[in-house]
Formats: structure tokens, C-alpha cells, sequence
């Protein structure tokens, strides 16, 4: 049975533009391109105005405020790589922990959960969204820090003979630790976002693949988890960004040392956390030089932000082009 | 009940001589209204200001306990005074205010020096050292804490050139010669140790900074900085001297340097803490009376020769240093704030026992800081004389 495909407007494609009946519509249009544009302006002026203010860096120390090695306030000397290193490595972790652990809950909690540990779970991870940063990192400070240094990183160095990358000294804070917090911290975002767009995935597609003979692990790989695809990628995205651009926590638990970690029990530093720590009592130089480190680090979070697009973009188009064949 | 004559004047004169002895008694209290003893005429119009005025201040971290202390007590003895919370922004950002006169005076654990101007606040490059007034109103001292589990002796003997190496990395356990020649008798632990320094900029460092290039310029060749110092491979960067102070409790082998009264607010650092070899040879515990000693073993300071670290002395502890106060030295926008200003940091700066009252070295001996030596508090006295209002000095005896 041949049925037309239903016109589904495509919300990538802009919207055509329109004229507006000056008599009767202008207002409404003119307030929303006043608000828009104010929000526009806002943020075009914090961007402009914290690159303005990081060009004295950039002029002391060229491009090596990137690649330079050795960030030392005493000396004047900027190189954030190491920086750069330990925010990637922390985020690199936490994504590792976050994104097979949060898609499963959100697969878990949508479809394999009975009713009541259903709703149990849901207000759980919403309840952990809402705490603060900060008592993340007094937490790990406290409590997960000692168990670490004691239990954690021994166990872990025994595992590879207190060689490479487990070891010691057993610190107990370090990127590892930092890692861990930050896959707290963002694992109720991964899950909450997720959950709400496999609940979206129509019933009749999961009923369909059922229906076929599919298995109710196979129709969550290969239907579910792709339709819900978007919403995915743009939950692991934000997940990615706040992970990247997380403060204080991180400062409590990563020994804020600019070094190159080394090894999995290494301190080192993140941007983020360089910034809320050497801000205090800093000269006008090291100032730019601080908000030089926030000019890399919203370059780091636009490219995350970008790549996700590109992924949720490539995905829309695929399922476009299957909807206009079909 | 008829009296005769005698027995009324027998009375009277009793109650005349008690009441007169009451009111002896109750003006002798401490800053209880108008005292009747005044060896320090200073001190005692310090509290008493005919005109009301409102002043702020704002800088070293070091200094914040002992304002809000200070400025809590000042403001119920003089009520025509209102001090605007002091903000404990930091040295660097408290002598750019105070050159911006942006506050009424700036603290600062350095001393302002003629490139500080400039560096500071890039408005200032017109301004001379003279324009200002530095004035010492706190004292306080950096003792070096560890923990290494397991030692059975609660202090280690250490001296700079040892504890400079450690902080460059060129001694890595806590067996090594260098610790173990300095303690003979004492089994130390082959383990590795854990360098714990302050992430953000601080007096603190400054003084330990100065100590280490003072005592052993052949291994710790840079100058006296605030700023963060490098650590090496593994050490941890605490956020204030409360974090530093919970790094080293929390990782054991670590060893690291706090203010003096932290020490007093985390008894679990007195498991562990470092006597250090002085100039004279002593190894001495960081006390009230080694920071004491410290500061009387150099009276003569100014704010360009303000070290006390590594000095003579048998019991001087060798690592302490004072906190100032920057004003301008020439007042002109309000002569009642002015006036306000030279009293409560004239009274901040001394001790009340002259004159039987307490005043802000008082409050800075129970907020854990060492009060300043007499000699210092004289100090603070004549460069607060100096300071004028269109050209007629400040400081006055005059309740006014």
C-alpha cells in the first residue's frame, strides 16, 4: 500500500524569512529581534571584552602561552600546555566512567525497570543534578580522597607492580580522583537528558522491531539508541562542557600542581581551576595571562560544541535522507 | 534614732570615702568610660572622635582575622566610628586600591617599594614611596608542619638549606642523608615526600620565601616572592592556609608550611612539626615567644628593611615576618575620616596595658597573632605622626 510521506518540516532548514505587515505585526516582531538581539549583544561583548582583556599575555608571550611547557607566575612565564593536559585528562576519564554508565541507567530506567525503582530512579538522578559543585568537591575531599589513598591506589598499583600508570606516591588527590568526581558530577546530566529522548523513541518502532523477532537487547542497540541519538550526543556534549569548565570541585581534589600528569595518581591542573586559584593578588600581566587560559578554554568547549552538532547534524540528514527514500 | 554630731560626721565621711572608692574601682575597669590612669594620651583619645566617620580598608588575607576582631571592638568603644568590613583581597590588590584611593588604607604583607607603585597600578607611575605611610600592625610566624606515619618523635630538626631542597625536589624520601644527619636518632621511613606549598599568591610564601634565600642563597638562589612557587613531580597546591593545612593532614608524607596560628586552630598539625635551626644554632619550635624574640632581635625596621627572619638570637624563631598598613601620607578629601583613620590604626596598633584598656594588639594576641614588641608599637606611633591634613598633623591627643 503506496501511502504519500508525511511532510515533516525539517527543523535544520532555517525559515524562510518574513515580511512582516508593518501595520499590525510590527511590534511583535520588533520585540523579538530587540530581545534576541540584546542577547546577541550580551554575549558578543563578554566574548570581545575577555579576549581584549588576555591581549597583554598574548603579546608577552605569543603563541608558546599554548604549547610553552612551564606555567610559573613568579617568573612571568606562560605555558599552558600542561594545563591544557590535565583539563583534557580529567575530562578524558570522566567521560570514560560517564557515557557507558549514563546511557545504560537511562536505558535501564526508560526500559528495563520495573514501575516503582522507575520513578525511585529518576528522582535519585535529578536530586543529584541539583547539588552543588562545590559539595561534590568537598566530598571527595573528605571522603574520597582518604579512601583512595588508602584502599583505591594501592589496590590499583598492585595491579601493575607499581609501574606505569598506577604509580606511587598514593596521594589520594590527584587527576584520577579529579576524574572520578567530575563522573559524578556529570553522570545525572547524561542520564536525565538521555532518559528523556529514549522515552521519546515512538513505541511503535520498539513494537515493530520486536515484532520481527529481534531481542529486547538488540532492538535497544539497533532502534532505540539510534533514534535517541541526537538527544544523546547533545546530553554527552553538555556533559563535556561543564566537565571541562568545572572549578571548583576539581580545585579541591586535583592538587592544582601545573605539571604534566605523568601517571593515572599525578596532581595537576586544570584551567578552569589555575584561573580560580592564581586570580587573588595577580598584576595586570598575569591577569591577561588568566584570561588568556578562559579564551583557550572557551575555544576547547566551542570545538566540543561543534563536533556535537556535526554529529547530531549527520545524524538528522541520514535519518532524512531514509524518511525521503522511503 | 537621734544622732549626735560626731556619729553624723563619722557617717558621712565613711560614705563620702566608700563612694569615692567605688567610682575609683569602676573607672578602673578596662575601657569603661573615662579611665583615670593615662600613661598614653594617644591611646586614650584613640576611642574618642567628636565627629562621625565612616572609613574602609582592604588586603592581606594575613591581616583579615585581626581587623574584623579589631574593627568589631573599636566600633562599640567609639560610636561615633563606623569601620566598613576590611576585604581580604590580598596584598597586591589592597596597595592597588590604596593607590587608586579606592579604601583608606591598603594591607600588605610587603611593604610597598618604589616598583610596586607602578607594577601595581599602572595609574601610579606618578606617585613616590614618600606619598605613602607603611605602617606594622600585626606580627605572625610560618611554621613548617608534616606528617609522616609511623615516626615516633613529634618534631624534626630541619634547617633552609634542607627544607630548599626539599621544596626543589633534590630530596625525594624521607630517609635521605640530609634529614637523617640532621636527626641522628630518629628511624625514618623510606618513603616518598609529598611537597605541599600555597596555590594562590600569599604573605605566607613571602616569608618563607625570604627565610630560604636569607639562610641558604646557595640553594635557594630567587628572591622572596608571593607568588605560587613551582613544586615538583606529585606535590599538591593548597587554596589558602586552611587548604594547605587540610593537604597535610590528609596525605600522609607531606610536609608543608602554614601561618603560625593555624597551628593553634589544627591540633593535628602538632603531630608533626619542624624545629628549625636558627642563626645561632638553636633548632627552635614555632612559639609566641621564638616570633617574639624574632621581632626584638631587629627593632630597628622600617618598611625598607622589614626582615626578621634568620636572625640572632637563642631562642628566635627564624622564619616570621609582619603584616602593614599603607596609607596616604598627606589626608585632604575629609578631615574627620582622616582623623579616624590615624586613631584606629594608631590603636590598632598598640597594646592597651598603658593605659589599662584593651586595644588591637590585645585582640591580636587571642586571634592567634604575636602582639608587636613595644619598640614596634613606638614605631607605628611616630610614622602615624607624620601623617597630616593640609599640612597640620593628624595624630593628636585631642578627642576630636
Amino acid at each position: 500500500m503506496a501511502t504519500t510521506p508525511l511532510a515533516v518540516p525539517d527543523p535544520l532548514l532555517t525559515e524562510k524569512s518574513r515580511s512582516f505587515s508593518v501595520k499590525s505585526d510590527w511590534a511583535h516582531w520588533s520585540v523579538l529581534y530587540g530581545v534576541s538581539g540584546l542577547f546577541a549583544l550580551i554575549c558578543a561583548v563578554f566574548l570581545i571584552s575577555v579576549i581584549v582583556s588576555s591581549i597583554p599575555a598574548w603579546r608577552h608571550s605569543g603563541l608558546s602561552l599554548i604549547y610553552g611547557k612551564t606555567w610559573s607566575q613568579g617568573t612571568d612565564s606562560f605555558g599552558a600546555l600542561p594545563i591544557i593536559a590535565g583539563t583534557l585528562a580529567t575530562t578524558v576519564i570522566a567521560l570514560i566512567f560517564a557515557i557507558p554508565i549514563g546511557i545504560g541507567s537511562a536505558l535501564a530506567i526508560v526500559h528495563l525497570l520495573p514501575n516503582k525503582a522507575k520513578i525511585f530512579a529518576s528522582s535519585l538522578v535529578e536530586l543529584l543534578a541539583a547539588v552543588p559543585s562545590v559539595v561534590y568537591g568537598l566530598w571527595g575531599l573528605l571522603v574520597l580522597a582518604p579512601w583512595f589513598e588508602q584502599t583505591v591506589q594501592p589496590a590499583l598499583g598492585n595491579l601493575t607492580a607499581h609501574h606505569f600508570p598506577f604509580d606511587p606516591p598514593y596521594e589520594g588527590v590527584g587527576i584520577l580522583l579529579a576524574g572520578c568526581v567530575l563522573f559524578v558530577m556529570i553522570l545525572p546530566m547524561i542520564v536525565a537528558l538521555s532518559r528523556d529522548s529514549i522515552a521519546i523513541v515512538p513505541k511503535e518502532q520498539f513494537e515493530g522491531a520486536l515484532s520481527v523477532g529481534a531481542t529486547k537487547w538488540q532492538v535497544l542497540r539497533k532502534v532505540v539508541l539510534p533514534a535517541a541519538r541526537t538527544g544523546i550526543v547533545g546530553a554527552v556534549t553538555l556533559a563535556t562542557a561543564r566537565a571541562l569548565g568545572e572549578t571548583v570541585a576539581v580545585a579541591l581534589v586535583i592538587g592544582l600542581n601545573p605539571l604534566f600528569p605523568h601517571t593515572l595518581f599525578s596532581t595537576a591542573s586544570t584551567l578552569a581551576s589555575t584561573i580560580a586559584l592564581q586570580f587573588q593578588d595577580a598584576t595586570p600581566l598575569q591577569v591577561a595571562a588568566l584570561g588568556a587560559l578562559a579564551v583557550i578554554l572557551m575555544a576547547m568547549t566551542a570545538i566540543v560544541n561543534w563536533i556535537g552538532r556535526r554529529l547530531i547534524r549527520r545524524t538528522a540528514v541520514k535519518a532524512q535522507f531514509v524518511r525521503r527514500r522511503s | 534614732m537621734k544622732m549626735n554630731r560626731s556619729v553624723r560626721l563619722a557617717l558621712t565621711s565613711t560614705a563620702v570615702v566608700f563612694s569615692a572608692l567605688s567610682l575609683a574601682a569602676l573607672s578602673a575597669l578596662p575601657g569603661a568610660g573615662a579611665t583615670t590612669r593615662s600613661s598614653d594620651p594617644y591611646l586614650a583619645a584613640d576611642t574618642q572622635l567628636s565627629t562621625s566617620a565612616t572609613i574602609g580598608g582592604a588586603g592581606s588575607t594575613f591581616a583579615a582575622p585581626l581587623e574584623n576582631a579589631a574593627q568589631a571592638l573599636y566600633g562599640s568603644r567609639n560610636p561615633n566610628a563606623t569601620i566598613n568590613g576590611y576585604q581580604a583581597v590580598g596584598s597586591g590588590t589592597g596597595e592597588a586600591d590604596i593607590i587608586k584611593k579606592l579604601v583608606d588604607w591598603g594591607g600588605t604583607d610587603v611593604p610597598m617599594l618604589q616598583k610596586d607603585i607602578a607594577k601595581n597600578e599602572s595609574s601610579g607611575a606618578n606617585y613616590q614611596l614618600s606619598d605613602f605611610l607603611q605602617i606594622p600592625i600585626g606580627l605572625g610566624g610560618v611554621a613548617v608542619p608534616f606528617n609522616v606515619p609511623g615516626l615516633k618523635v613529634k618534631t624534626l630538626v630541619m634547617n633552609a638549606a634542607l627544607l630548599a631542597n626539599i621544596y626543589e625536589g633534590n630530596v625525594h624520601n624521607w630517609n635521605a642523608a640530609a634529614i637523617q644527619d640532621l636527626n641522628p636518632h630518629v628511624k625514618l621511613p623510606h618513603t616518598r615526600i609529598i611537597v605541599v606549598a600555597r596555590g594562590d599568591s600569599s604573605g605566607t610564601t613571602y616569608i618563607f620565601t625570604n627565610f630560604l634565600h636569607a639562610a641558604a642563597p646557595k640553594v635557594w638562589a630567587t628572591l622572596a616572592a608571593k607568588t605560587p612557587l613551582s613544586l615538583p613531580t606529585d606535590g599538591i597546591a593548597g587554596n589558602g592556609n586552611s587548604g594547605v593545612a587540610a593537604d597535610i593532614e590528609n596525605t600522609p608524607n607531606s610536609i608543608g608550611y602554614v601561618e603560625y596560628s593555624y597551628l593553634l586552630l589544627n591540633p593535628t598539625l602538632l603531630k608533626g612539626v619542624a624545629s628549625i635551626l636558627n642563626k645561632s644554632g638553636d633548632a627552635v619550635l614555632p612559639s609566641i615567644a621564638g616570633i617574639s624574640d624574632a621581632a626584638a632581635a631587629r627593632p630597628k625596621i622600617s618598611p625598607l628593611g622589614f626582615s626578621i627572619v634568620y636572625q640572632w638570637g637563642a631562642k628566635a624563631y627564624p622564619i616570621a615576618g609582619y603584616t602593614w598598613a599603607v596609607i596616604w601620607k598627606n589626608q585632604t578629601t575629609n578631615k574627620a575620616e582622616a582623623t579616624l583613620l590615624v586613631k584606629y590604626l594608631d590603636w590598632l596598633s598598640h597594646s592597651g596595658a598603658a593605659n589599662g584598656t584593651t586595644a588591637g594588639q590585645d585582640v591580636a594576641a587571642l586571634q592567634g597573632y604575636v602582639p608587636l614588641p613595644v619598640n614596634i608599637q613606638a614605631l607605628a606611633r611616630t610614622t602615624l605622626l607624620q601623617a597630616t591634613y593640609n599640612g597640620k598633623a593628624l595624630l593628636t591627643t585631642n578627642a576630636s
